[in-house]
């Protein structure tokens, strides 16, 4: 690390079990944020301030007006703009150090794997359960950790699901449930829930901590409440029941190798 | 001869919450179980409460719901024939997919 970055992170290297360590696994580190939307513009947003080496940011939207109010990294003049273009110039100017790469496709059964592939953590910003069901597939054949986000109104619920130990999304939530097209939503849920999704992502590639899994969050913001709800794997999941598929499953390992190490 | 009623605490969250006029709810009611429940709330404030919660063709909780009562999932206690008793709390989740 030079010494700028030195500089740079000196305030979350301060934090005990931290150190050049956990700084050097998370420039080392590979995270992909599904979605630029009202989880993933904050979410890569802090990634990218916490010095994640690299942080590919997919969506296939374009910025609507409507999308202002808490998709923070977009601004008036991004109007029309692709997402994942608009988030990957600001993320840039954050963070001239970081990789970033903007990614301007739908993340579908057939491309979904190629696009997680090699990556450590995916964090989940979609808007919908059926790409999320798809990443949550792909995070498990590809056994990599997925951090999953979901918000609407003042609430929002959060957990960690860590391939083949965790309970996965189809575990916790049986099929997609039905979709909504609109939902309302606020600024402040969408960044309270993608920040403990940061900070799951970044537990996971410093070691420090433990997951927030086989539990589902829900957070109330207008009660300022959390509930804690136990989730369980489930022995006849279609998706994570199954023999572990070993193929592709080394590079997610390379960051908790250094901290083994 | 007079039901017994029991004094409860009720916690509609998201979606299901917009069902009624609050999502915090005291009240008295006869019900028993997480079953009658369901049914009472349905009946006396909206009946959509059940549809949305409850597989018409399974008759069991939707996989995607969560309820608890006193803090515990109903799934590792008796599902819907979980007791019900004065004082309880029972809150009621259900998926958003919002992001």
């Amino acid at each position: 690390m030079s010494r700028r970055e030195i500089e740079r992170y000196d305030r979350q290297m301060m934090i005990r079990g931290w150190g050049h360590e956990g700084q050097t696994k998370l420039k080392l580190a590979k995270v992909v944020v599904a979605g630029a939307g009202g989880l993933g513009c904050p979410a890569a947003l802090y990634l990218c301030a916490a010095g994640v080496g690299r942080i590919r940011i997919i969506d296939k939207e374009r910025v609507e007006l409507s999308n202002l109010n808490r998709q923070i990294l977009h601004c008036e003049s991004d109007v029309g703009r692709n997402k994942a273009e608009s988030a990957k110039e600001k993320l840039e100017r954050l963070n001239s150090d970081a990789a970033i790469e903007a990614v301007n496709v739908a993340i579908t059964d057939q491309n979904a794997r190629e696009l997680i592939q090699g990556f450590n953590v995916v964090v989940d910003g979609m808007d919908n359960f059926q790409t999320r069901f798809v990443l949550n597939r792909s995070c498990v054949s590809e056994d990599i950790s997925f951090v999953h986000g979901s918000i609407y109104g003042l609430e929002g619920y959060m957990t960690t699901i860590v391939p083949h130990k965790t309970p996965c999304l189809t575990c916790i939530y049986g099929e997609p449930p039905p979709e909504m097209e609109k939902f309302p939503v606020v600024g402040p849920t969408a960044s309270s829930i993608a920040c403990l999704q940061v900070m799951e992502a970044l537990k996971l590639i410093t070691g420090i901590g433990t997951p927030y899994s086989g539990r589902l969050l829900f957070w109330d913001g207008a009660d300022m409440r959390f509930t804690e709800i136990e989730v369980q794997r489930k022995r006849d999941c279609p998706v994570c029941s199954g023999p572990r598929l070993a193929s592709n499953s080394t590079t997610n390992n390379k960051v908790i190798e250094l901290q083994q190490n | 001869m007079l039901v017994p009623m029991v004094k409860i605490a009720v916690h509609v969250y998201a979606t299901l919450g917009e069902l009624f006029k609050s999502k915090h709810i005291e009240l008295c009611t006869p019900a028993r179980t997480v079953k009658e429940l369901i049914d009472f709330l349905s009946a006396q404030y909206n009946t959509q409460f059940k549809e949305l919660l409850i597989d018409a063709n399974t008759g069991c909780v939707r996989s995607s719901h969560k309820i608890l009562v006193n803090g515990r999932d109903i799934d590792f206690l008796d599902k819907l024939d979980t007791r019900i008793l004065d004082g309880d709390s029972v809150a009621f989740f259900p998926p958003v997919g919002g992001g």
